[in-house]
């Protein structure tokens, strides 16, 4: 195995080294509490004596590196999205799940594919990353997620007595006891 | 009637497995989740290779060797310093202390600037995935 040395090819080059190796302390994000406790002289002359909790590795860096570098860009595009742009935003996306579960009825995936957990169903509905950022269709959204849940967990629930005969015996003895005991 | 021949298991599995890597890197849409990509590619070729241990301890040498590089240049300081390198020592399963050096790897070149991070990202989530489809073209499944 040979992984070339990232540096091989630039090491040798005059253009940036010095310069990002002088200022390299300070590109480093600076907003961080991590890197500003360690620019400050005063306080941290004594960075691993109070036991300065470090997040390890950069799980939190490693996600934030996209958001960082896309962050800055949203403004710059238009003044302030509109409501209609959004709503556009929100039929396209919508339009595209559609079209996706379209296809997924029709290449046979309805066989295959395995329900989406009760978890994974919670999670969009509480999301809603259809609604395209549209207050109103997100509270919608949120509130038939709600009821959805509640059907799916039901019908799950069903599925789960269906798939076994014991399953299916026992629930109808316990039925039938509970309405004899009733009557 | 005939039915043609069904591809033994290990083929499939390996067809089955470079699908779904493939599917991932082809959708990242960042540096870092290139690199996430070509990181479990990597540990998943070293795992189902005919030798896995001895794959995953040369991995683990190459790569902990790159991690002390990038951290030369990152400059962490002695606390964090010494958390990766108990990282790369710690004990375990070769596979796992192959995912710890690639874990090690990802935090590391975090900590560098975000121009040379991006670089880094790219570097090795070429260069791993590299890695990963020679192991796989090397032997792969067991």
């Amino acid at each position: 195995m040979a992984i070339p040395d990232p540096w091989e090819g630039t090491e040798h080059d005059t253009a940036n080294p010095p310069a990002a190796a002088s200022n390299r302390g300070r590109e480093r994000e600076p907003e961080r509490d991590r890197a500003r406790a360690r620019e400050d002289p005063a306080a941290g002359g004594e960075e691993s004596e109070g036991g300065e909790v470090l997040p390890f590795p950069g799980e939190r860096q490693a996600v934030n590196t996209p958001s960082d570098r896309i962050e800055p860009r949203e403004p710059e595009g238009e003044v302030a999205p509109t409501s209609v742009a959004k709503l556009r935003t929100a039929i396209s996306a919508w339009s595209a799940e559609a079209g996706e579960t379209a296809r997924a009825a029709l290449d046979g995936s309805v066989w295959r594919a395995r329900p989406p957990s009760l978890r994974d169903i919670h999670t969009r509905a509480r999301r809603a990353e259809w609604s395209g950022g549209v207050p109103a269709l997100r509270t919608a959204g949120q509130w038939f997620g709600w009821v959805s849940l509640v059907i799916t967990a039901v019908g799950y629930a069903l599925l789960w007595l269906a798939r076994r005969p014991s399953r299916l015996v026992l629930t109808a003895a316990v039925i039938v006891l509970v309405v004899v005991l009733a009557t | 009637m005939t039915t043609t021949k069904r591809e033994p298991r290990k083929v499939r599995s390996l067809r089955r497995r470079t699908a779904h890597h493939a599917d991932r890197a082809r959708k990242a849409s960042t540096p870092v989740e290139r690199f996430r990509a070509a990181q479990d590619a990597l540990l998943s070729a070293v795992t189902h290779s005919r030798g896995p241990g001895r794959a995953a301890r040369e991995q683990h040498a190459e790569i902990s060797e790159h991690v002390r590089r990038v951290l030369e240049r990152a400059e962490p300081n002695p606390a964090s310093a010494a958390l990766y390198d108990s990282k790369l020592n710690q004990s375990g399963t070769d596979s796992a202390r192959l995912g710890n050096a690639l874990m090690c790897l990802r935090g590391a070149i975090s900590l560098l600037s975000e121009a040379e991070r991006d670089r880094l990202f790219e570097h090795y989530a070429r260069h791993l995935g590299e890695e990963a489809q020679r192991i796989d073209a090397e032997g792969g499944d067991r």
